[in-house]
């Protein structure tokens, strides 16, 4: 296992790995910077560029790219009180309070210093999790693997919601997902299901195109609704002295660091949670940390320990890719862009990632870990500079985006009827927002269909019903039972509570 | 009877998984089983989540996802006919894009939409647009003709002056 750690580490040490991880960090961090364009977002845009990479040098791109973004979501959170990313809003709370006290310096020393503690920690669980995720991945047979499948599709439908009707929303979803997923030729009789006599569809619908138009279109018609450019008017933040007292801070309340970082793997290990409820639980945490009335009142009005709560939740990233790889269930939606990115680099994963393809996992770790380093690095020489991308106004950024749609969309397969596709699933992605279907259940469902087919097939023709009676099936059930049960019981326990008070 | 959006995409997804069962009964068993049993599923809430939809006197407004959501009226501060205005101004964008590259193909359509677009929709200068059109065109050649190789349609329109004879 060391020697694939090895291997992990020098198959990213090649010049080639190294400037795709560059070029994806300063994606990333571009991305991250521009409120108008998600990290998910981006990855799907980016996904047409792997094609003709090598898996290490395609995920030292994308993962590069992704790992970075929260990191430099949180600058803009901190400078003009805009969060980057849907998940840096906590980073607002004590951030921008304190750049307007004119310690941006200070605020961006300690989130930034807090952001790499975090992803470090994450890179870590990720790696002392394989040995131990490895062997209970490789006793799990079809039915098994089926019912991990459920119970992560459970999870994101219940928890990517709230209200009474999230989790029917979210199975919804999910169904029309695996509906998508059965268009084209089918793997067990060969028939051809819903191709309507189109040639172009006997393959299925084209991975890139769906999560192209589902994820990039309706921020397009965002950033049109708004009007207006990305930071508006806002003043620029003060970049002053004070980033080294910022770093001090962190390591100065280095436990609270790492238990916030532990609290964002945890939330990125669960499915459909997210990187904004990491951010919040942090930043709870952190505000639990004040001993005395005053302290606490102090949160909210630029206490470093808001800064660096939210900023250490960036342990997600390692605690996410964690049943992405061992099982193929994605923590969030941009987990389950990559494990597109999976598929078409031809890898399936699961029990293959911690055998034949263990260097590769084991380069997930270093390639979290250095990307954050540069990011963290490059952040305080050029964050003033970056910071300026947020004034660019909307509408040449939808041209610029709405490009990229077209041209990643097409690039698949040089097919009109990709953009044509592309088109139709961004529309779908606009109505799913508008009327509050969680996207992510679809998208994993969509994703996982063709596999989720074969398991099911397997299970029933092997071991007709007697498969739903193995004993990890049953408890797999129940969980599967009380992943969907939990928003109920939560809500029953919140309302007896209020009750009594 | 006024039947609010996400009413209409619920019984719509009756309809579709309605549809796949009925299109799965003439299947094989092997290749039927799974669509049949997605389809009963999905169907079944669709149905539940229609009938909520249209007896419950208002609209469940306490369900949300978690998600990224597109601005509203009341987020910015502005009329809900402004805000439908601008969704369809960029559905009439997002069209003429695809119309362009029809037409004229990918090599044309990028520079010359890029123009009209930040020239009527964005009200930019002409230099600044001149520039941006040519940094978008020389993105697109210099990656996807000149380093990948991909193949790209000429449009429509050369298609039809080839056919004429016009152009070879």
């Amino acid at each position: 296992m060391f020697e694939a750690f090895i291997q992990g580490l020098i198959m990213i040490l090649t010049w080639k790995s190294m400037l795709y991880l560059c070029i994806g960090v300063v994606l990333g961090f571009a991305v991250g910077i521009l409120p108008g364009l998600g990290g998910g977002t981006t990855l799907a845009l980016m996904l047409p560029f792997i094609y003709k990479m090598t898996p290490g040098e395609a995920f030292c791109f994308l993962l590069g790219m992704h790992s970075v973004v929260q990191t430099a979501g949180d600058i803009t959170s901190i400078l003009f009180g805009i969060p980057g990313e849907a998940a840096t809003v906590a980073m607002i709370v004590d951030g921008y309070p304190m750049s307007k006290r004119g310690e941006a310096g200070r605020a961006l020393g300690a989130g930034l210093s807090a952001s790499l503690v975090g992803v470090i920690i994450g890179a870590l669980v990720l790696l002392f999790s394989i040995p131990i995720v490895r062997p209970l991945v490789l006793s799990l047979g079809s039915p098994e693997m089926l019912m991990v499948v459920l119970l992560g599709l459970t999870c994101i439908s219940s928890l990517s919601g709230q209200g009474k009707r999230a989790l029917l929303l979210g199975l919804m979803s999910a169904g029309f997902g695996f509906i998508c997923s059965l268009i084209g030729q089918d793997r067990q009789a060969g028939i051809l299901r819903f191709t309507f006599g189109q040639l172009y569809l006997w393959n299925g619908l084209p991975l890139v195109p769906v999560m192209v138009g589902f994820f990039a279109l309706p921020e397009i018609i965002d950033l049109a609704v708004r009007g207006t450019s990305i930071a508006g008017d806002l003043p620029e933040g003060k970049l002053t002295a004070g980033v080294w007292d910022g770093v001090k801070d962190t390591f100065r309340h280095f436990g609270m660091t790492v238990r916030c970082a532990l609290i964002g793997v945890f939330i990125g290990i669960l499915p459909g949670l997210g990187g904004g409820v990491a951010q919040w639980l942090s930043y709870a945490h952190a505000k639990q940390s004040a001993k005395t009335p005053e302290e606490m009142a102090g949160f909210g009005r630029g206490d470093v320990r808001g800064v660096i709560g939210p900023g250490a939740s960036t342990g997600k990233e390692g605690g996410a890719l964690i049943p992405t790889v061992a099982f193929g269930i994605p923590g969030s939606s941009a987990m389950a862009i990559l494990l597109g990115a999976f598929f078409i680099m031809g890898i399936v994963p699961g029990p293959d990632m911690l055998t034949k393809y263990l260097p590769l996992t084991f380069s997930f770790v270093w390639i979290l870990i250095i990307a954050n380093i540069i990011t963290v690095a490059a952040s305080f020489f050029i964050m003033g500079y970056m910071a300026k991308l947020t004034l660019i106004r909307g509408s040449i950024m939808i041209a610029f985006i709405l490009f990229l749609c077209f041209i990643g969309a097409y690039a698949e397969s040089n097919s009109i009827g990709d953009v044509v596709v592309m088109l139709l699933f961004g529309w779908l992605g606009y109505l799913m927002v508008i009327y509050d279907f969680p996207r992510a259940p679809f998208l994993l469902a969509f994703i996982l269909g063709k596999m989720v087919e074969t398991y099911y097939y397997i299970s029933a023709t092997r071991y007709g019903f007697d498969w739903l009676y193995r004993p990890k099936v049953v408890i797999i059930f129940a969980l599967v039972i009380l992943a969907g049960a939990y928003p109920f019981i939560q809500n029953k326990l919140r309302f007896r509570k209020g009750g009594v008070s | 009877m006024n039947i609010a959006g996400r009413t209409w995409m619920s019984i719509t997804l009756m309809l579709i998984s309605g549809g796949v069962f009925i299109n799965a009964l003439q299947w094989p068993v092997k290749a039927a089983i799974f669509p049949m049993t997605i389809a009963v599923f999905t169907f079944v809430l669709a149905a539940i989540e229609a009938f909520l939809g249209l007896h419950l006197k208002q609209n469940d407004k306490e369900t949300s996802t978690m998600d990224f959501k597109v601005a509203s009226a009341e987020d910015l501060d502005i009329d809900e006919a402004t805000v439908r205005k601008r969704v369809l101004g960029i559905f009439f964008w997002i069209f003429v894009f695809f119309a362009l590259i029809l037409l004229v193909g990918f090599s044309v359509a990028v520079p010359l939409f890029f123009v009209i677009f930040l020239k009527i929709y964005g009200k930019e200068k002409w230099t600044l647009t001149i520039i941006l059109a040519a940094v978008a065109w020389a993105f697109f050649y210099g990656l996807f003709i000149w380093l990948l190789h991909l193949p790209f349609e000429d449009g429509w329109i050369m298609d039809g002056l080839r056919a004429l004879g016009i152009f070879s």
